[in-house]
């Protein structure tokens, strides 16, 4: 490849022209560095929600009233394990407090002495001394609700007011680990008993309840057998929620792609001008490539390959400088759009989630714009009469 | 050999049509110096490139080596300029912000010649051109003759069969000039066929035998043979 | 449809499809120019023009037959992503099946692209001589390509639009498997016959582009090319899965078994049409591509390898056969 005197010949077309080319270069460089952030940054959510699905329970059933979830009674519990293929019930306790119109806590009361639903709470507790923990009246707080406590003078504890009316103070244990992503910034983690009493449910009461059903043939008939058992019961599969979560991010990628879109079109406007109206040095140069012996074939091959050249500089650099952008400074300004004004969510680190499907996919739209726009610019350009040009 | 046959060309453009030159015929065989004589504006450089391929004639032909050349597809035609055909132009035609040597070599990748071997023919033709001090300068930092002198490295760097100069002492003085003819003899020895455009009285002095041809007007006015 | 159309693969592959139907509408009308303006022995200023207008078309048909062999791969990519999305899709395959459309559309892909390669040889045969020997004729096929690539565009679109995800799909192993018993498999074949019949083919290929028996080389590819087909769905391909009731064509282009299916099925398209258009262009235009014939050679020498490794690291494994 060294010997290869066309290649000698692109290389020093490259170093000669720098102001030629560094124009195209920066600009295409921030258009990219943009597209792969919000890219990049909604992969990275969807990857850790993926994530965190995969320890979710196969089964949901929740207690539908009027359209919205209701709460459970702990009664269906008995008659849902004599399902035939249902291993474990749980009757899950957990809800939103909200402490405003905007901000709240998502409260997860627990059972500390049995195997958890989710695998990341396992793990957790775990690592707990549950002795210390449930002598007095304890919490688990996700880093989110922890700086908010702490902007709010609450140090160690925080009075919970239950909806009956009554204060319920919980001593901060200790803050969750940051691990465990997106889904654990605004949780509390507490006894079983404390949630109920935090979100308002009496003790023979549950939001809802998971099921374990190993084999996934079955799902589909325990499904139709749950529902026409309960009224009012909804199920929802471990599927349904991974399509929800993925149409979802999809939707918010999806949009801020379309809007992408839109700035590559101007941004093949800018480039399809340069080409057209190439400068008069650049025309004479292939005039005279093209009097010394150049075919049009050549001419096109080597403005092609400049192009191609171009392309891979700018996606490589703009690939690396917005992985830095994202997963090391966590890509100030772009989260607060992406991520809305959610306060609470504000502190969360984007997990490096390398998706190589992402990168072709972005590799390609700016791939086929730019040569589409330079295409035809080219072939003008290499065609142009070596004399006319000369005179 | 060369045979030019009722080459005519006209330009055409919103003012009306010119008739720049109008039905040339000649023959030049292997080997042969040939000058074009003629006065500025005569056709001399419309000539010389219909001649290289470098323009298509309105009429008539150009044949090298039985092609019409006129008629070869864009691939044949380059080709045949790369390797067969080295051209001096009158305003050089250098590409100004690239070396000596670079500029030397562009023949030479239009051929595919591996780079070592370009690179080695390259200094070669600036050796034979006179000019193998300044390879690794720029060109837009030579002055004029020197980069006559890249020029004609150029044009002789693939071992031409035929070399078309315009006007190649235009833009040099007269140490330079009789540089240039010694250069010129020389080649004309090594049995490659010249072709010379120029008002410069000062090709007299050639000692060789030539034919002259003087146009004017686009028209042939005479054709003789010089002994030098 | 609605909220499928807005998942990020699908916007930029349709819109990077948009943009080569254009490519083609261009290509199509540049080509009747040719064809109907196209005269050697003119030497007007149309003439040499439209000998420009040549090479439009031909970086035209390069840039459609690189992007095209990209997009399509990423299809094939998009696809898979997608069957997450339908009921019943456990990849590519039961996407495909969707609707009509989905067949139509990658073997029309195929075709394109194959013709593509066929026409740049060709044009670069017409250009290499001097006098334009068959410009009509290539000109005819390019006008062909196009009207094929803008079919395409159709399928394209008439495919992605009518992607209902609330209806199920089948999955692979309904669509390939052989649930009913029924022998799947062409010419009455069993399996043996067929894994004989493979390697015994893949040898009389090998051999043919070797001793430059071109008649032979049309006849055995295509062959190959079926039996291919059959024998990785059918056999190499359990291997790959290591399930003996797994046979589909799309699973083996996940990310599980190492995106295999995209070098498998690439080193055989591209294998096999080599070897046909080296094949047909020696016996009509009498000149030999020796670049054709080699990467053919090569390239279904590692089909074959490649198939036979999967069969053979899992009988060292595990000692036994699926
Ligand atoms: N592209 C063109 N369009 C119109 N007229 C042209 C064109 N090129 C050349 N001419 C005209 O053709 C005539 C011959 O030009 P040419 O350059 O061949 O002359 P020349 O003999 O080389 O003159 P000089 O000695 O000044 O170089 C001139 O009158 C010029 O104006
Ligand atoms: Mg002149």
């Amino acid at each position: 490849m060294l010997n290869n005197s066309f290649l000698h010949f692109l290389a020093l077309s490259f170093f000669t022209n720098k102001k030629r080319f560094s124009g195209i270069l920066v600009v295409s460089f921030f258009i990219l560095l943009l597209l792969s952030s919000t890219l990049f940054i909604s992969s990275s959510i969807k990857g850790s929600l993926k994530k965190s699905l995969n320890y979710q329970p196969d089964f949901i059933i929740q207690n539908i009233k009027a359209g919205e979830s209701f709460v459970a009674s702990s009664r269906w519990r008995e008659k849902l394990l004599k399902i035939h293929g249902v291993i474990a019930v749980n009757g899950r306790v957990y809800g939103r407090f909200f402490l405003d119109k905007k901000i709240s806590f998502l409260v997860i009361g627990i059972d500390f002495f049995s195997k958890q639903t989710n695998e990341n709470l396992d793990a957790l507790v775990n690592k707990i001394d549950l002795k210390e923990f449930l002598s007095k009246e304890n919490m688990l707080v996700g880093a989110s609700v922890k700086k908010y406590l702490n902007s709010h003078y609450y140090k160690d504890s925080y009075n919970f007011l239950t909806p009956k009316g009554e204060f319920l103070k919980l001593n901060i244990y200790k803050e969750l680990p940051n691990s465990s992503g997106l889904v654990s910034q605004d949780v509390v983690i507490t006894t079983k008993d404390l949630a109920k009493k935090i979100l308002g449910l009496s003790s023979n009461e549950v939001s809802d309840f998971a099921l374990s059903v190993p084999n996934p043939s079955e799902r589909e008939n325990i499904r139709v057998k749950i529902e026409s058992l309960f009224f009012g019961a909804r199920v929802v599969t471990k599927e349904d929620i991974n399509k929800k979560i993925a149409s979802l991010y999809d939707y918010k990628g999806g949009v801020f792609l379309i809007l992408y879109l839109i700035v590559i079109f101007a941004f093949s406007l800018i480039l399809y001008l340069r080409y057209t109206i190439a400068t008069s040095i650049e025309r004479k140069e292939i005039a005279t490539l093209r009097a010394v012996g150049w075919s049009i074939k050549d001419v096109i091959k080597l403005k092609l390959l400049e192009n191609l050249t171009l392309i891979f500089i700018s996606f490589s650099l703009a690939i690396i400088a917005s992985y830095i952008f994202v997963f090391i400074f966590d890509a100030p300004i772009l989260r607060a759009i992406f991520l809305g004004g959610d306060s609470l969510s504000l502190n969360l680190k984007f997990k490096p989630y390398i998706d190589y499907g992402l990168i072709s996919t972005i590799f390609i739209i700016y791939l086929v714009t730019y040569l589409a726009t330079t295409l035809i610019p080219i072939w003008r350009i290499a065609i142009s009469d070596p004399k006319e040009v000369l005179r | 050999m060369i045979e030019v046959k009722n080459l005519n060309k006209i330009y055409s453009s919103f003012s009306g049509d010119v008739k720049v030159l109008s039905d040339i015929n000649f023959k030049i065989n292997d080997a042969e110096l040939t000058i074009i004589e003629g006065v500025s504006g005569s056709g001399k450089s419309t000539l010389l490139s219909i001649m290289a391929g470098l323009e298509k004639p309105t009429s008539g032909e150009v044949v090298i080596d039985n092609d019409s050349i006129a008629k070869l597809p864009d691939i044949h035609i380059s080709r045949l300029r790369a390797s067969t055909i080295g051209m001096v132009f009158q305003n050089f035609n250098l590409i100004e912000n690239l070396s000596s040597l670079d500029n030397v070599l562009t023949p030479l990748i239009a051929l595919k010649t591996p780079l070592k071997e370009a690179k080695y023919l390259a200094e070669n033709a600036l050796k034979v051109a006179n000019i193998e001090h300044q390879k690794n300068q720029v060109v837009s930092k030579l002055s004029g003759g020197e980069k006559q002198r890249v020029a004609i490295a150029r044009a002789i760097v693939a071992n031409p069969t035929l070399l078309l100069c315009d006007e190649p002492t235009a833009n040099l003085d007269y140490k330079n000039s009789k540089i240039f003819l010694e250069l010129i003899t020389k080649l004309s020895k090594k049995g490659i066929t010249i072709v010379i455009a120029t008002h410069d009285p000062i090709f007299k002095e050639l000692e060789l035998n030539y034919s002259l041809i003087m146009i004017k007007s686009g028209q042939i006015l005479s054709k003789e043979q010089i002994n030098g | 449809m609605g909220d499928l159309l807005l998942n990020s693969y699908e916007i930029v592959y349709l819109s990077s499809e948009v943009i080569t139907t254009i490519f083609a509408a261009i290509l199509f009308t540049l080509s009747l120019k040719l064809l109907f303006g196209w005269d050697i022995n003119r030497s007007t200023k149309e003439q040499y023009y439209l000998e420009k207008v040549a090479y439009l078309a031909s970086t035209l048909a390069l840039f459609l037959f690189w992007v095209k062999t990209i997009l399509y791969i990423y299809l094939v990519y998009t696809l898979d992503e997608l069957s997450i999305y339908i009921a019943g899709a456990m990849c590519a395959a039961g996407v495909v099946s969707a609707n009509s459309y989905g067949l139509w559309l990658l073997g029309i892909k195929a075709i394109s692209l194959f013709l593509l390669l066929l026409w740049m040889v060709l044009n670069s045969y017409d250009l290499e001589q001097k006098n334009y020997p068959i410009f009509k004729k290539k000109i005819v096929l390019l006008i062909f390509i196009s009207l094929f690539i803008l079919l395409e565009g159709w399928l394209n679109y008439s495919y992605i639009v009518n992607i209902d995800t609330s209806l199920p799909v089948s999955c692979c192993s309904t669509l390939f498997g052989n649930l009913e018993g029924e022998n799947p498999l062409p010419f009455n074949l069993n399996t043996i016959s067929l894994i004989i019949l493979f390697f015994l083919l893949f040898i009389a290929f090998e051999l043919s582009l070797l001793i430059d028996s071109k008649l032979t080389t049309l006849v055995v590819t295509p062959l190959f090319l079926v039996l291919s087909y059959y024998s990785v769905v059918y056999f190499f391909g359990t291997y790959i899965y290591e399930v003996p009731t797994h046979n589909c064509p799309f699973c083996m282009m996940q990310k599980e078994y190492n995106y295999v299916g995209y070098i498998l099925w690439g080193t055989l398209f591209f294998g096999t049409s080599f070897a046909i258009i080296w094949a047909s262009v020696a016996l009509w235009l009498k000149q030999e591509y020796r670049v054709l014939k080699k990467l053919a050679l090569i390239l279904i020498a590692i089909f074959v390898a490649l198939n036979s490794s999967y069969f053979m690291l899992y009988y060292i494994k595990n000692g036994v056969l699926l």
